[in-house]
C-alpha cells in the first residue's frame, strides 16, 4: 500500500489525519514527527493536537482557522517530511511492587501466558517500554514493546476504581494509571511514585513524552512504603 | 472598575443551599496532548450569553446548576444574569428575569429554582467569580483534582458591586437586551456531521429516536434504542476524539462524548454533534428523545459563525446599555463588545 495521509473533517472544528503505511513503526514515527512539526509551526488557530499510534486529531479555533487551512498545513508538512525517527528521548526508571494487592492480576496473567509469575516479572522488567503517546485519564503514558509477543487480554468487566500508580497490561501495551479511575487493563503491579506534577501551573504535568522509555524495576514492600512516604515524583533520576 | 462608593471590602456571595452546582468556565483547551480533558460548562452558549450580559468576557467563571435549585446571599448590590434551562429566579421573593441582567441588592437572597424545562442553569456575576484556577481554568476536573460541587456556606469574592447606583427610571433596575431564549420540545433534533465510520452503518437506523439514559454525565451522554449493527469489525486503535463524537459502543446504544471526555477513544464514530447541537445536549434530560439529523459540514460551520456574530451583537448592545445606565465600568476587558 503506498504511503499516504488521509485527512478528513472530524466535527465542525476538527480534523482527523490517518497515516497509511505498511510498516507499523513507520506509521507511529510519521504520526509523532508530523505532530511535532505542527506544534513547531504553531499556527494561531491550533487548539489541541492529539497524536496516537497512527492518527492525529487536531482541533482549531473557528474564529482564526478552518478545515481547509488546517488540512493544507497537514498536507504540506506531510509532503515535506523527512523519514526521521522519533527522538530516542529519556529512559525513566519506574520502581514497581509486583503481584499481591499491588498487582492483583499478576498470577492470572502469568497463568494465561503459561509462565511462572517470577518469569513474567523478569520479562516485564527486562526491556524498557516505549512511550507511544500520553493521553487520558490525565497524563497516562501509553507504552509498548515490539518484542512483546504474548498478547494480554483485557478484563471482561472493567474495574470501577483502579488505584493510582497501577501498572497495567493489555495486548503488547502497558500503562500506568496516574489517578483513581475506572479501567479494564490487567493490573500486575504498582509504583509508589507520583506521576503528576503537584502544581501543573509551575512544572510540566508529566516527565515523559512520546519516544521516551519506562523501565520497570521490581521492588519489595519496604522499599515501596519508603518511596511512597517520601512522595517521590516519577522523573529522570 | 466598580462604581461602588461604599466602604466595604470586596463583595461576597454565599451559598445558602445548593443541589448540584459547580463553578465553571470554558475549560482547559490546548492540553489534549497531556491527556487533559476539556471540561467546563456543558451549555457553552448559555454560559457565554450570561457572562456577556453582565459585561464579562464570555469565558469568565460562573455558576452551573444541574437539575436542581440554588440559593445565594450577597453582601453588596451586584449585577447578575441567569440563563440556560428555563427557571423562574427570584430576588427577595420577587420574580427576577432570566436572559437579561438584573440587580440583586445587598442582603437579599437570589433563588434559582430547579428548571421547568432543560437541565442546566447558569448564573453569571458582573466581574466574574474568583476561584482557584489550574492551567488557566476553574472548571472542575476530578482527574486533575480540581473543583467540586458547591455546598452550603461556600463563599466567593466578586470583582465588583453596584452599591450606590440607582437606575434612573425604576427601583427594580433591569435592562432588556433581547437575547434569544431557547424553545423547548420533548424531542430534540441534533445536528450532526459525518464521522469516520459513517459508511459502516445504516444511516436510517442511526437517526433514532434515541432515549436519553439516566447513566449520563458531563463525560458522556448515553442514549438507548435499537442500534444498527456495524458492517465490518476492523479494530480501531485509540485515537484522538472530538467533544461531540457520537460513539457506538459494542454494548449498543450511543455514547455522545461531552466536554469531560477522555481525549482518546477506540469505538466507531459515525457522527459528530455540531458545536451548536452540543449546547443543546447540555440541556436534555434523562427520558427525553433525541433524533440525529445529518447536516453538511459547511452548514455546521456557518451555524457556528452566525452564533458568534449574534453573541458579538448582543455584547455591543449590552455595552451600550450599561454605559447609558452609568455602568460602563462593568464592561470589563475581554467583553465581546471590544472585538471588531
Amino acid at each position: 500500500m503506498p504511503a499516504r495521509l488521509d485527512v478528513r473533517p472530524y466535527g465542525d472544528t476538527g480534523l482527523l489525519a490517518g497515516v497509511v503505511d505498511d510498516d507499523y513503526e513507520t506509521r507511529w514515527s510519521t504520526t509523532q514527527t508530523l505532530a511535532t512539526a505542527v506544534r513547531d509551526a504553531a499556527p494561531e488557530w491550533l487548539v489541541d493536537l492529539v497524536a496516537t499510534y497512527d492518527h492525529l486529531f487536531l482541533s482549531f479555533d473557528a474564529v482564526r482557522g478552518d478545515h481547509e487551512t488546517a488540512t493544507a498545513l497537514l498536507r504540506r508538512l506531510y509532503d515535506g517530511r523527512t523519514d526521521g525517527a522519533v527522538p530516542e528521548g529519556l529512559t525513566l526508571e519506574v520502581p514497581v511492587l509486583f503481584g499481591g494487592d499491588a498487582g492483583p492480576d499478576l498470577d492470572d496473567v502469568a497463568t494465561e501466558l503459561d509462565l511462572p509469575a517470577d518469569t513474567l516479572i523478569e520479562r516485564l522488567t527486562q526491556v524498557p517500554w516505549r512511550v507511544r503517546f500520553v493521553a487520558g485519564p490525565v497524563g497516562t503514558p501509553f507504552t509498548e514493546r515490539t518484542d512483546w509477543t504474548a498478547a494480554v487480554p483485557r478484563m471482561r468487566v472493567p474495574r470501577v476504581d483502579v488505584p493510582p500508580g497501577s501498572v497495567a497490561l493489555s495486548g503488547s501495551q502497558s500503562i500506568i494509571y496516574p489517578v483513581h479511575s475506572p479501567g479494564g487493563w490487567r493490573l500486575v503491579g504498582r509504583t509508589p511514585l507520583r506521576l503528576l506534577a503537584a502544581d501543573p501551573d509551575s512544572e510540566e504535568l508529566v516527565a515523559y513524552r512520546a519516544g521516551d522509555r519506562l523501565r520497570y524495576v521490581a521492588i519489595d514492600q519496604p522499599r515501596y512504603d519508603e518511596l511512597q512516604s517520601s512522595d517521590v515524583r516519577l522523573e529522570e533520576q | 472598575m466598580s462604581p461602588c462608593s461604599g466602604d466595604h471590602g470586596p463583595p461576597h456571595i454565599t451559598v445558602e443551599s445548593a443541589g448540584v452546582a459547580t463553578v465553571q468556565d470554558l475549560g482547559r483547551p490546548g492540553h489534549g496532548h497531556q491527556g487533559i480533558s476539556l471540561n467546563g460548562a456543558s451549555d457553552r452558549w448559555s454560559a457565554q450569553v450570561a457572562n456577556t450580559l453582565v459585561g464579562n468576557p464570555p469565558g469568565a467563571p460562573l455558576l452551573e446548576v444541574t437539575g436542581s435549585s440554588l440559593t445565594l446571599g450577597v453582601d453588596a448590590d451586584v449585577l447578575v444574569c441567569v440563563t440556560g434551562a428555563e427557571s423562574e429566579p427570584t430576588v427577595a421573593g420577587r420574580p427576577a428575569p432570566s436572559w437579561d441582567p438584573f440587580v440583586v441588592q445587598a442582603r437579599a437572597s437570589l433563588v434559582v429554582p430547579a428548571p421547568v424545562h432543560g437541565l442546566r442553569t447558569y448564573v453569571a456575576f458582573a466581574g466574574g467569580l474568583r476561584a482557584r484556577t489550574v492551567l488557566g481554568s476553574v472548571a472542575p476536573d476530578r482527574m486533575l483534582g480540581v473543583g467540586g460541587h458547591l455546598g452550603r456556606g461556600d463563599e466567593f469574592t466578586l470583582a465588583s458591586c453596584l452599591c450606590g447606583w440607582r437606575h434612573p427610571y425604576s427601583d427594580h433596575p433591569l435592562l432588556r437586551l433581547g437575547a434569544t431564549r431557547p424553545t423547548w420540545t420533548d424531542r430534540t433534533v441534533l445536528g450532526v456531521t459525518a464521522g469516520p465510520e459513517l459508511g459502516e452503518y445504516d444511516e436510517v437506523g442511526l437517526r433514532g429516536p434515541w432515549t436519553v439514559s439516566a447513566q449520563s454525565d458531563a463525560v458522556g451522554l448515553r442514549a438507548e434504542g435499537p442500534t444498527p449493527a456495524r458492517a465490518g469489525n476492523a479494530e480501531i486503535l485509540s485515537r484522538g476524539v472530538p467533544v461531540g463524537a457520537v460513539e457506538v459502543p459494542p454494548s449498543g446504544g450511543l455514547l455522545i462524548l461531552l466536554h469531560g471526555r477522555l481525549v482518546t477513544a477506540g469505538y466507531p464514530v459515525p457522527y459528530v454533534a455540531t458545536t451548536t447541537a452540543l449546547d443543546r445536549l447540555g440541556q436534555v434530560r434523562p427520558g427525553e428523545e433525541l433524533l440525529l439529523r445529518e447536516i453538511a459540514l459547511s452548514d455546521a460551520v456557518t451555524q457556528g459563525r452566525v452564533r458568534r456574530q449574534r453573541l458579538s451583537e448582543l455584547a455591543r448592545r449590552t455595552a451600550t446599555a450599561l454605559r447609558t445606565s452609568g455602568l460602563g465600568a462593568l464592561v470589563g476587558p475581554g467583553h465581546l463588545s471590544e472585538t471588531v
